[in-house]
């Protein structure tokens, strides 16, 4: 382990970062498209809540990465951190024995030491598949929040025309703080849904274009993003986004039948939403039919303060597919 | 089967207990255990003594009967409390399989008319022919309990001080085609008319009718509400539930299991196991 350096990111680091993702990430795939600088930038250099990021280096070669998007969340009135683990990898050739396992695991540790704990960022969060799950286990601790399901409905039959009092946004404005001010009183914790967050993971997003649907004027009564996407299965319509003023039922019933027309103008064959059990959108969607279905995907943390454990986290942690970077 | 950690004197510090279940998975029988009835004993100390000795106790139940079956069983399973699934998982190899959800509904909003040809009737224990029900409705589930007659009557008519259980019987044209088990009592602090075992071998959506009708009157006669039920969400019936308006709602309850078979992980337990209320000692 002596050969390699373990350090945080310097600027400059992002070209051998990126071609050891594309070899990672590229192994025998023919339709990989590699990633750009642009998306690296987006990813981690335009990130408004930070950068965290550590590498393993050897020579000139990243031979591992270990990183994560932070996301300013409020938690219990706090202004904290919460930081989703991405783009984990070890370069093949640094891959093979029990060595190079501890390669990613010391580099692991090292990042999560530096940037997290009581004082640091709160908590990480992913959404990973089982055996990757059993890897994080392994490695860091992680633990199931829940085994996430998701809330589904067919589009139907009807209009593909937004509803009278629906409009598109091309940005969030300024004032959109405002809207998460009076919608985000039940949760315990959420990420922040201002202007530079929102407009960062749906607006500029190279990844993917999202639609974002407000109902209201001056003041929002509430929004809601969808996205067509061939995932988690073909022929899917995400409703990414779902924020709405509890005291404005009207907005919701709005943005809901503007989503189903999303939808139909897309030609999806199934819209699907992501929220806790507990939140009153689970409840809300429910009762117009909406069907809960399990997925290959397990909500995981490792928690850094004694009290907002696991536990807390399950029963107070607000969140919507917009947390996650795979959507 | 109860395995004890004593204390320094010789006292009982704690007792876990387990009962063997025979589970029938994919065709063949098997014997898991369901954990239950971690107890400690009265004047043990609270704190650190009271975790070491029910981390002992489980320990101990653990390592003499898990492992590779037939001698050994392949499977360890809870649905504990939040403290002793803390521990389950940092210290006795546990790993969760699902966060428990329930599915409820007003009673009082479900058909009450008995579905033509179907009979449904109250029953005060289990026939023998419940043995042939369960044989019928275990294929195609991955993994489930023996629902035999023997096991039913243990569980649910046996049970000594048992609270207000209803079990009503399905048949057609003569023959058992379903069951359902309906108690009267509180978990995870909801008073609900909860039906603690759903058996309806191919989720025949007429079964399914003809049952709820006869456990909703018995819930709005009881004065109780709403019917709910815990099911797999990996479960047909979970959808069929859902499909005549029931609502998913989360409980404050982890499952958690211990498994010594690398194929038939917590993974395939998610996706593969059918459990009720009935499968555990809640």
């Amino acid at each position: 382990m002596s050969d390699y350096e373990f350090r945080p990111y310097r600027p400059g680091d992002e070209h051998a970062i990126l071609a050891t993702y594309n070899v990672v990430f590229g192994e025998g795939k023919d339709d990989f498209t590699p990633r750009t600088l642009e998306d690296w930038t987006w990813a981690y250099g335009n990130n408004p809540a930070g950068t965290r990021i550590w590498v393993a280096v050897q020579g000139d070669e990243v031979a591992a990465h270990y990183a994560s998007q932070p996301n300013r969340v409020r938690i219990e009135g706090q202004k904290r951190i919460f930081a989703q683990i991405t783009d984990s990898m070890v370069h093949p050739a640094h891959r093979q024995g029990l060595k190079r396992q501890g390669l990613f695991a010391t580099l692991a540790r090292k990042m999560l030491a530096a940037t997290c704990g009581p004082e640091r960022d709160l908590a990480i969060f992913g959404w990973p598949v089982p055996a990757a799950w059993r890897m994080s286990k392994a490695f860091i601790g992680s633990e199931v929040v829940r085994m996430q399901t998701l809330l589904a409905a067919e589009p139907g039959s009807g209009s593909s025309e937004l509803p009278d009092g629906v409009r598109r946004l091309e940005r969030f404005p300024d004032d959109i703080r405002g809207l998460y001010e009076r919608a985000g009183t039940e949760h315990g914790a959420s990420v922040i849904r201002d202007a530079a967050w929102l407009n960062w993971r749906l607006i500029d997003n190279p990844r993917a274009s999202y639609e974002v649907l407000a109902v209201g004027d001056a003041t929002l009564a509430g929004y809601a993003v969808f996205r067509a996407a061939d995932w988690p299965v073909p022929g899917s319509g995400l409703l990414v986004d779902w924020l709405v003023d509890p005291a404005e039922p009207e907005a919701a019933e709005l943005l809901r039948l503007a989503v189903m027309a999303a939808g139909r103008a897309s030609g999806v064959q199934r819209l699907l939403a992501m929220f806790p059990e507990w939140a009153r959108a689970f409840a809300y969607f429910q009762s117009f039919g909406w069907r809960v279905v399990p997925s290959n995907y397990l909500t995981a943390c490792v928690p850094y303060h004694r009290r907002y454990d696991t536990y807390w986290l399950r029963d107070n942690w607000w969140y919507t597919f917009a947390e996650m970077d795979l959507v | 089967m109860v395995h004890v950690a004593e204390d320094a004197s010789g006292g009982l510090g704690q007792a876990q207990a387990a009962y063997p279940r025979r589970m029938c998975l994919d065709g063949e029988f098997q014997e898991w255990l369901h954990l239950a009835d971690g107890l400690a004993a009265p004047g043990v100390r609270g704190g650190l003594h009271r975790v070491e000795h029910f981390v002992a106790a489980t320990r101990s139940l653990l390592e003499e009967r898990g492992g590779f079956p037939p001698e050994r069983v392949p499977v360890a399973y809870c649905m504990p409390p939040r403290a002793a699934h803390r521990l389950a998982l940092a210290r006795l190899g546990f790993d969760t399989v699902t966060n428990a959800k329930i599915l409820t509904m007003d009673p009082a909003w479900l058909p009450q008319e008995p579905v033509r040809g179907l009979d449904v009737t109250e029953v005060r224990r289990f026939p023998a022919e419940t043995d042939e029900l369960f044989e019928r409705g275990r294929v195609g589930k991955g993994a489930v309990d023996a629902r035999t007659a023997e096991a039913l009557n243990w569980r649910f008519v046996d049970r000594p001080g048992r609270t207000q259980t209803h079990l009503f019987l399905a048949e057609r044209a003569g023959e058992l085609v379903g069951y359902a088990v309906l108690r009267e009592q509180v978990f995870d602090g909801h008073d609900f008319a909860w039906i603690v075992d759903w058996w309806n071998p191919g989720d025949d959506p007429e079964v399914g009718r003809g049952l709820r009708a006869s456990l909703a009157s018995a819930a709005v006669v009881a004065g109780r509400g709403p019917l709910a039920i815990l099911l797999p969400e990996t479960s047909a019936s979970w959808l069929e539930f859902q499909s005549i308006g029931f609502h998913v709602q989360p409980t404050s309850f982890y499952i958690a299991a211990r498994t010594w078979h690398r194929r038939r992980d917590v993974n395939w337990m998610f996706w593969n196991w059918y459990f009720t209320l009935a499968d555990f000692d809640a």
